[in-house]
């Protein structure tokens, strides 16, 4: 890239966007340019009060640029999102923040510059090759400060997943140019990198190298580059390099500024020893001899004296250090993943969601409108007309009014890894490792917004099916709104990663903060132990939501969740016994499903060989049968059956060999290679399972095809007759798609059993006894085991099959 | 864009599929943060061509404060712990035990359509990598 310069690049792989924010910044700091040309340009700094920090003082490059749009914008965003509606004192914005954050970074340049000088002055190494600090890196860490958020939309974070949505590809490769240029970018947020697009960009590129903008520098050239690489954290276009986290590092401005401002409006107390941790902050001298990584010696190597400066915490600040990355933890637990903030700000997501369907998608350039939150959702409501950002229609209208009268949705359903209850049967030794198949399939499903929506398209579905099914709750599935469903499961960012600070010690040797306590991992844990993920809705609807997830949460994830999870949700007695009753007369949930939730204790099995228990027949002609059916249906079936449906399948199972059995001792079908399914079949093989104590219906009775019966009142035993030879009968064996039928009763969705006579073309296509039975994964739908039985016919005089001598399975 | 938990899903599984039979728990462990090696290793790993495309393009490997960082691996790490495929931090964190076994393993796979072989030969090449990037970070190690 000619000179580091990223903007050539920029313009070429990523055009659209940077001209969409080019348009943006031209129109927000018009006034600026004015200003410029007009000479009227501050002169002198000025002061302004903090509810932080007291007196923060701001230089004239600084005043210039804070009264244009493109800041004044930030006075309208709320740091907290939507927090002021739990938390009344949490609604400061993010023009507050951003001053605060200059003067955080001014503390720590202060900091760092006075150990710079103790260091190049006292001490036994005395280091006078300590960088000093040039006014350009100083221009660019308080300006990186003053701007870092002015790429946040509104309601701060509940709306930053929009930004890269427009222009997917061009932000990727934004993304991947900006890694290029500026060294040791870490993570980029989407607001940070449209920050960075900003300041790049050729409206503020003019304003910045105006020969009359304030700014003190000695590289105006290279400012708005230095700019960006300090809101991005990166070492590039800095003298002092130990300044590179100031703005964005692991311990940074930022996060100093904003903890501190939360927990002073929130009215949450934390206990900060912020003065103590800016105090501690020192310059570390990485040499090729303490250097703690291949990459960071030869960062020292390449300079003359063999070494460089990074910014460090001295190992007396550890303490200080560790109280943030705790009290971190505590302002996600208590503030930001508070469930009614959650929700909120779902609501304000539901509210775009809205205005796109009822009007259009919001465009990029229209999340940098410079109306402010409420007026946002006022306009998105369609209470107030702008003409810059539409507005919806009713639904939009209807999210509106619970937004502004503060009317929230309530938990009506609560899921969390610890509340799951149904694995209690499985040994120690595949506990974990079940619960973890079961469980990523959530968190899997849930790591995106748009997974959380097509969760809460099928909590919506199934409560309209219960709503038809069951009279009782027919007015509230009514009533009920789509969007008014919110599913939510907060995904904890972690604290601070603490391998990325250095710490010295008095002998010189440098570690990362980790080496000694992992408080960032610690800070996981507990937030990884608090995670619950909650199902919201407006409470009238709640009975009707919260049995609508247990029924998605099963089907979809074969979950069920204790006691514990009615607790965390207030939703404990909403699924009485008398609802379960009527449940099972219908088809809204799956015989598996129904089972787990009326079970006292519910549990999975998992098929085992012993479960199956094999006529004399089968055992003797195959000692390894019950074994290899465990097999495949551990395959097909990875998380098992809920207790009761398990034991009726172990039944089926025995009866139907049986009945193969005598079928084939009776030559039922010898001479016949193609038995009338529905008059020859399928009455044989009830008769033989009614014999044997089998519970069997005609599915036809029920609302299900002729060829088919149900065992046990809970799954299928679909009949088939092939038509054309074959020495592969389960191949040829393709089951109709019964799920499709319209039963009356609930039905099992894991597990159907297939029965099929063919004709054998030749020798040895007729299987013997134990070869005529097998478990699969069924192709035509997920989770679905096909127990599939074959039954030669039409083979003629008594086959020979029989005599050939016996092949066990292979186990 | 891949999302994370894909990615933990296939590096968990890998590396579950390669343990031997009656391996010391102590060497069933990923090293979840120690000292980066498993930054290193991934990189590693990934240049050799291990690991499906479309995940080896959305890890960025980065020359940071403290040494080579892959950019997403804390989030993969998070990812798996939330997911239960691996245990929590404990007070002498710095490898983390995996909990999932490998019939799991297989069937977290077959979610992706990953062979077993497939990901075996990429989680051979994963502990390799992570022997010879603690080989290469022994020199570095100072309390």
């Amino acid at each position: 890239m000619p000179d580091n310069d990223p903007r050539p690049e920029l313009a070429k792989r990523a055009p659209t966007l940077t001209a969409a924010i080019s348009r943006i910044v031209e129109g927000a700091t018009a006034a600026v340019r004015e200003n410029l040309e007009a000479d009227r340009v501050p002169k002198f700094p000025k002061t302004v009060n903090d509810a932080v920090w007291g007196t923060v003082e701001l230089r004239p490059d600084e005043v210039m640029l804070l009264d244009c749009a493109l800041l004044q914008r930030l006075r309208g965003i709320r740091q907290l999102g939507m927090a002021h509606l739990v938390y009344p004192g949490a609604g400061y914005d993010r023009l507050e923040h951003s001053i605060g954050v200059v003067e955080s970074a001014r503390q720590i340049v202060d900091a760092l510059q006075r150990n710079a000088e103790n260091r190049r002055l006292f001490g036994e190494k005395v280091d006078e090759s300590i960088p000093q600090i040039t006014p350009t890196d100083l221009a660019s860490i308080r300006l990186g400060a003053l701007l870092h958020d002015v790429g946040h939309t509104p309601f701060s974070h509940a709306t930053e997943h929009l930004i890269p949505r427009e222009f997917p590809k061009e932000y990727e490769a934004a993304e991947d140019i900006l890694r290029a240029t500026f060294d040791g970018v870490t993570g980029i947020q989407p607001a940070e990198l449209v920050a960075v697009l900003m300041v790049l960009s050729e409206p503020m590129t003019r304003i910045i190298e105006h020969v009359r903008f304030p700014v003190r520098s000695d590289a105006r050239d290279k400012l708005t580059r230095a700019i960006a690489a300090r809101i991005l954290g990166s070492r590039s276009f800095l003298k002092a390099t130990y300044l590179s986290g100031v703005v964005s590092g692991p311990l940074d401005a930022d996060k100093i500024d904003y903890m501190a401002r939360d927990s002073h409006h929130a009215g949450l107390p934390l206990g900060l020893d912020l003065m103590r941790l800016v105090s501690k902050l020192e310059v570390v001298t990485v040499t090729t001899e303490n250097a703690i990584a291949p990459e960071v010696r030869k960062r020292a190597d390449a300079n003359p004296n063999k070494r460089f400066y990074e910014l460090g915490l001295s190992r007396a600040g550890l303490g200080a250090y560790e109280q943030l990355v705790i009290a971190r933890v505590m302002l996600y637990e208590r503030l930001y993943y508070h469930h009614k903030v959650r929700v909120a700000e779902g609501m304000v997501r539901n509210l775009i969601d809205a205005v796109g369907v009822e009007s259009k998608p919001l465009k990029l350039e229209q999340l940098y409108c410079q109306y402010p939150d409420d007026a946002v959702i006022d306009i998105l409501g369609a209470q107030l007309a702008a003409t810059d950002l539409q507005s919806g229609k009713d639904e939009a209208k209807r999210i509106r009014t619970q937004l502004r009268s503060r009317t929230l949705h309530h938990r009506a359903y609560s899921f969390s890894s610890r509340f799951i209850t149904n694995l209690g049967s499985l040994p120690k030794k595949e506990l974990d490792a079940t619960r973890a198949l079961l469980w990523s399939s959530v968190t899997g499903q849930l790591e995106s917004f748009d997974g959380c929506r097509a969760l809460r398209d099928l909590i919506y579905d199934k409560c309209v099916a219960v709503g038809k099914a069951l009279a009782k709750f027919s007015k509230m599935a009514n009533e009920l709104v789509r969007g008014d469903i919110i599913v939510d499961l907060p995904k904890h960012d972690r604290v601070a990663r603490g391998g990325d600070l250095l710490v010295t010690s008095e002998t010189g040797h440098v570690a990362t903060p980790n080496m000694f306590f992992q408080a960032d991992r610690w800070g996981d844990a507990y937030m990884q132990q608090k995670q619950i993920g909650h199902v919201f809705a407006p409470r009238p609807m709640m009975p009707l939501v919260s049995l609508a997830s247990r029924i998605v949460f099963y089907d979809q994830f074969k979950l069920v969740m204790g006691i514990e999870a009615d607790v965390s949700s207030k939703t404990a007695g909403s699924v009485d016994k008398a609802t379960l009753d009527e449940l099972s007369k219908t088809t809204v949930c799956s015989a598996e499903c129904l089972a787990s939730l009326k079970e006292e204790r519910i549990q999975l099995v998992r098929v085992r060989p012993e479960h199956i228990k094999l006529p004399d027949a089968y055992a003797k002609e195959d000692p390894n049968l019950a074994k290899r059916l465990a097999a495949e249906f551990d395959a097909a079936l990875p998380v098992g059956l809920p207790a009761s449906v398990h034991e009726k399948v172990m039944g089926g199972i025995h009866a139907m060999l049986k009945a193969i059995q005598i079928t084939e001792e009776q030559a039922k079908f010898r001479d016949d290679p193609t038995p009338d399914e529905v008059s020859e079949l399928q009455p044989q093989i009830r008769s033989l399972l009614r014999a044997a104590d089998v519970d069997v219906d005609e599915a036809s009775k029920i609302g299900g095809g002729q060829m088919d019966l149900i065992l046990f009142k809970t799954f299928v035993l679909e009949n088939k007759v092939a038509k054309t030879a074959t020495d592969d009968p389960f191949a040829a064996t393709v089951p109709a798609s019964w799920q499709a039928r319209r039963y009356s009763i609930p039905l099992a969705q894991s597990v159907s059993f297939i029965c099929s006579t063919y004709q054998p073309k030749t020798e040895t296509g007729h299987l013997r006894l134990s070869e005529r039975v097998l478990v699969r994964e069924s192709m035509s739908q997920d989770g679905l085991a096909e127990v599939v039985f074959v039954i030669p016919c039409g083979y003629g005089a008594p086959h020979d099959a029989s005599k050939r001598a016996p092949e066990p399975s292979k186990s | 864009m891949k999302p994370i938990q894909d990615i933990a899903e296939v590096l968990v599984s890998s590396w579950v599929l390669t343990a031997k039979a009656d391996e010391h728990e102590e060497l069933d462990a990923l090293p979840a943060t120690q000292q980066g090696v498993l930054d290193r290793a991934l990189e590693a790993a990934v240049t050799a061509g291990a690991f499906p495309a479309d995940w080896r393009e959305r890890l960025h490997f980065v020359d940071s404060r403290t040494g080579l960082q892959c950019v997403e691996l804390d989030a993969v790490i998070s990812a798996a712990q939330r997911a239960l495929f691996t245990q929590d931090p404990n007070p002498s964190y710095s490898e983390t035990r995996t909990k999932i076994d490998p019939r799991v393993a297989r069937l977290l796979l077959r979610r992706y359509k990953i062979k077993d072989a497939q990901a075996i030969e990429w989680g051979e090449k994963l502990r390799e990598a992570v022997a010879a990037a603690r080989e290469t970070m022994r020199a570095y190690a100072r309390g």
